[in-house]
């Protein structure tokens, strides 16, 4: 069945806008580097080029990819709400639920399939961003150490130190995106058109991303609870030392969310007259 | 005979409303069975709660003598449906939408088993076609075909004629009475055209607000002393005067220049032709215009009164 619906999700010509989407951004970030990253790159550290000598190739595909992530990691879970948040209440919009479930599988089987061919679609868009941000950044700009500006830090990571750190941060990034791919499902199921699910999704994003943005004290009394400030954790890893106990922290926090979506997915599909 | 599904109390309630209300049934094997009743009478949720799509509020739908609810997935495999319209993946073509429900019947044949089904349904030709350029009727086909693929015992579709011209309405119907005469299987076929249910089933339910109104043969359940009977003719507009002036008279209940309607047993019928033709009256058509459609209003009626 999970074939079938990976082969449903690839045959749709919507899938692709997702994927043409992130390449564009990538590009209009590479081709903006190319032609004016110097000047970037100055302004970025004139704070702290009076305290440090900084030499070789600073503008280089690592410090490119890392810009990549920063802008494309907000905009990634609102294109796979657009799928995920499809894989229920589109086929009910469609009328194909109908034909689906009275096949001989079980509804929990239904939702555990949606769930996981959404996240392939949500590991393939990733993988996407990999080769494009970061294959070719590197092949465009080379490669260099990598300068990470925090607003209270100066990170300077050595170039041979930095590709698994990428590899580390995307692998916690497919966490993040299936938190986001789980909670699609989960307002696909009460659902019977896309729309609904694929706007709750964004909308919910959005104001707990504002929560967690925001330093206010009654928000910081939620913040640990939300999801959002949990999915930003890859940024750890381009940290030093690597705050590993966080990470794992937040991964366990996703994980719960995960959980917590696709039981609480199940639980309503099950119970969910079909009238559409 | 053996009963293959058997509807015991079943009842839907949604909020307030009850859409089904205590229905009883059975369905034996090898019956054509009509499901009759008005839009909105109940029946797509009595279907919809056969396949298993809405959860009844209380009853037991056995079927094989098993309990629906509790073998979901083993009934399933031996049901092949069609609710409504036949909403299929339109940016696939009609092969990949078969081989992919079929894949899910979970059921074992060849793959030559997915031609075969095309030719059943007389679709051969365009199955690598997009489902979207299909026409209505065409989808409705397909659906048949999907509902049949898996080689199913017993077939549910709901309204299967609905948004078809009368052509494919003529084919729809040819070929669901195929099915059930050559291939041996229960059909439940539900609809609001009186007629449909008439030409198509042997035995049929009327329901009504939810409750059953009537069961049983349709043979028996129509009466076959009064049926309307319709006379196409070449234009004559002497007829109706000379048919007046015999017993023939006292029959008719319309009648233009080209057209007459008679209610009156259908055993009459032959020396009524007989007296057409000795007239000189050219007839081109005779047909049943059954009472069904006064029977089920009489029924309806009869149940809002009790009500």
């Amino acid at each position: 069945m999970l074939r079938i619906e990976l082969y449903k999700i690839f045959s749709r010509p919507r899938t692709y806008i997702s994927f043409a989407v992130i390449t564009a951004i990538t590009f209009i970030i590479q081709l903006a580097m190319y032609v004016d990253g110097s000047s970037f790159v100055e302004f970025a550290i004139q704070g702290v080029g009076d305290q440090f000598d900084i030499q070789g190739r600073v503008l280089n595909g690592y410090l490119i990819t890392y810009l990549i992530l920063q802008s494309l990691l907000v905009q990634v879970p609102l294109l796979i709400a657009l799928v995920a948040g499809d894989v229920l209440a589109g086929e009910a919009n469609m009328g194909t639920l109908r034909l689906l479930l009275t096949k001989p599988i079980s509804r929990t089987k239904v939702v555990w399939v949606k769930f996981v061919s959404s996240l392939v679609y949500a590991l393939a868009l990733l993988l996407w961003l990999a080769i494009i941000g970061l294959g070719a950044s590197v092949l465009i700009f080379g490669t260099g150490d990598l300068i990470n500006l925090k607003s209270d830090a100066f990170i300077m990571l050595l170039e041979d130190d930095v590709l698994w750190r990428y590899g580390a941060a995307l692998a916690f990034a497919a966490l993040a995106m299936a938190t986001v791919a789980a909670l699609s499902v989960f307002m696909s199921a009460f659902a019977d058109n896309s729309v609904g699910p694929i706007i709750g999704t964004m909308g919910v994003i959005v104001v707990l991303t504002i929560f967690t943005n925001l330093e206010l004290p009654l928000f910081n009394l939620v913040k640990p609870y939300l999801f959002t400030t949990h999915m930003v954790a890859w940024k750890g890893f381009f940290d030093v030392p690597v705050p590993y106990e966080a990470i794992a922290q937040s991964a366990i926090v996703l994980t719960i969310y995960i959980i917590g979506f696709v039981v609480a997915t199940m639980v309503v599909f099950n119970k969910k007259d079909i009238l559409s | 005979m053996e009963n293959t599904v058997e509807v015991q109390n079943l009842t839907k309630k949604f909020s307030d409303i009850t859409a089904v209300d205590d229905l009883s049934f059975t369905i034996q094997k090898g019956d054509i069975y009509g499901f009759l009743g008005q839009n909105g009478a109940g029946k797509s949720t009595t279907i919809r709660m056969l396949v298993g799509l809405v959860h009844p509020t209380s009853g037991e739908i056995l079927m094989q003598g098993d309990s629906f609810s509790k073998n979901k997935k083993r009934m399933l495999s031996n049901i092949g449906a069609m609710i409504e319209r036949p909403d299929l993946y339109g940016y696939l073509s009609a092969m990949d939408n078969l081989k992919m429900f079929a894949k899910l019947s979970k059921k074992d044949f060849p793959s030559v088993r997915l031609e075969e089904v095309l030719v059943t349904v007389g679709l051969t030709g365009r199955e690598h076609d997009k489902v979207k350029t299909y026409s209505q009727g065409m989808k409705q086909r397909l659906g048949i075909a999907i509902a049949l693929v898996h080689d199913p015992e017993l077939l549910i579709l709901d309204e299967p004629t609905n948004g078809l011209d009368p052509q494919g309405i003529a084919e729809m119907r040819e070929l669901i009475r195929n099915l059930g005469t050559q291939l041996g299987k229960t059909i439940i076929i539900s609809s609001h055209l009186l007629h449909e249910v008439e030409q198509i089933a042997n035995r049929m339910l009327v329901i009504h607000k939810g409750r059953k109104v009537s069961e049983g043969k349709v043979s028996e359940l129509l009466n076959p002393n009064e049926t309307l009977m319709e006379v196409r003719i070449l234009p004559d507009d002497s007829i109706e005067e000379k048919l007046r002036a015999k017993e023939w008279g006292e029959y008719i209940v319309e009648s233009n220049s080209s057209a007459l309607v008679f209610k009156m047993h259908p055993r009459k019928m032959p020396r009524l032709n007989k007296y057409l033709v000795d007239e000189q009256v050219h007839v081109l058509e005779i047909r049943s215009k059954h009472s069904l459609e006064e029977y089920f209003l009489t029924l309806t009626n009869q149940a809002d009164v009790e009500n």
